[in-house]
């Protein structure tokens, strides 16, 4: 496997994890707390930040089999659909055309960034 | 609370600058894990200097998350999380000034639409602001 697959492979897996685990902290914004620690300390957002923990040690990892600093940057921004897939499935979030729109011009730049 | 979020109407919203500016400098805060994490692959894995960058990378996201969860209570979560696209332009920055990277027309290019898709995102028949009731 070339080190440009290995390193798409564990961003996709990366993200994955990073957009899931902004549904828990959505999930948590969505509540009212009686002060602003219980904001921070309840268990969406504690689960939250344990994936989030766990996606950036695999984006290290990624960073290993990059050839350049912004290799990896650029594969974050898969993240962007993954959330806006989940949003709708957990928060009922519209996917509105001008979302579909921007969506495609980031694929766009993406692959444009990673043409030999 | 959160069915609310399903039901609003994306007509009614108006775009906050100050919101949105804000949610770029935090922005600009996330983009500093990019740089201590690319720190923290260039050690041994698990030797005392991964550790010190991975703990930079910890401390910076744990200043962006205070901040984080306090903006995504005015936007979608999907617009909120498409803005830290802009991650790029910070990296593309970092990349050439921090580590040297040769940047060259078709990567500028490529970032370029990314953030032309933010912006699309940001501006479109949905904002993506919502109401906080809290």
């Amino acid at each position: 496997m070339s080190n440009l697959t290995l390193c798409v492979l564990l961003m996709i897996c990366s993200e994955l994890i990073a957009s899931s685990s902004q549904m828990f902290l959505k999930k948590s914004a969505g509540i009212s707390y009686d002060n602003r620690i219980k904001e921070y300390v309840n268990r969406y957002v504690i689960t939250g930040y344990i994936m989030l923990f766990v996606s950036m040690l695999i984006t290290i990892r990624a960073y290993s089999f990059a050839d350049s600093y912004m290799n990896v940057p650029v594969l974050e921004t898969m993240g962007y659909v993954f959330v806006m897939v989940l949003g709708r499935i957990f928060f009922g979030e519209k996917i509105t055309r001008s979302k579909i729109i921007g969506m495609l011009f980031i694929f766009a730049g993406i692959i444009i960034y990673y043409l030999p | 609370m959160e069915s609310k979020t399903s039901d609003r109407k994306s007509t009614d919203k108006k775009i906050n600058w100050k919101d949105i500016v804000l949610l770029q400098i935090i922005v600009m805060i996330f983009s500093l894990t990019s740089v201590t994490a690319k720190f923290a692959s260039m050690q041994d894995a698990f030797t005392s200097s991964f550790f010190l960058f991975y703990g930079a990378e910890l401390a910076i996201l744990a200043v962006y998350a205070l901040l984080w969860q306090q903006a995504i209570k005015k936007f979608d979560i999907s617009v909120a999380y498409a803005n830290k696209a802009m991650v790029l332009l910070w990296g593309l920055l970092w990349g050439t000034v921090i580590f040297r990277d040769a940047v060259n027309a078709k990567e500028i290019a490529g970032v370029a639409l990314v953030i032309v898709g933010v912006i699309v995102i940001n501006s479109g028949d949905n904002t993506g602001m919502e109401r906080t009731d809290e």
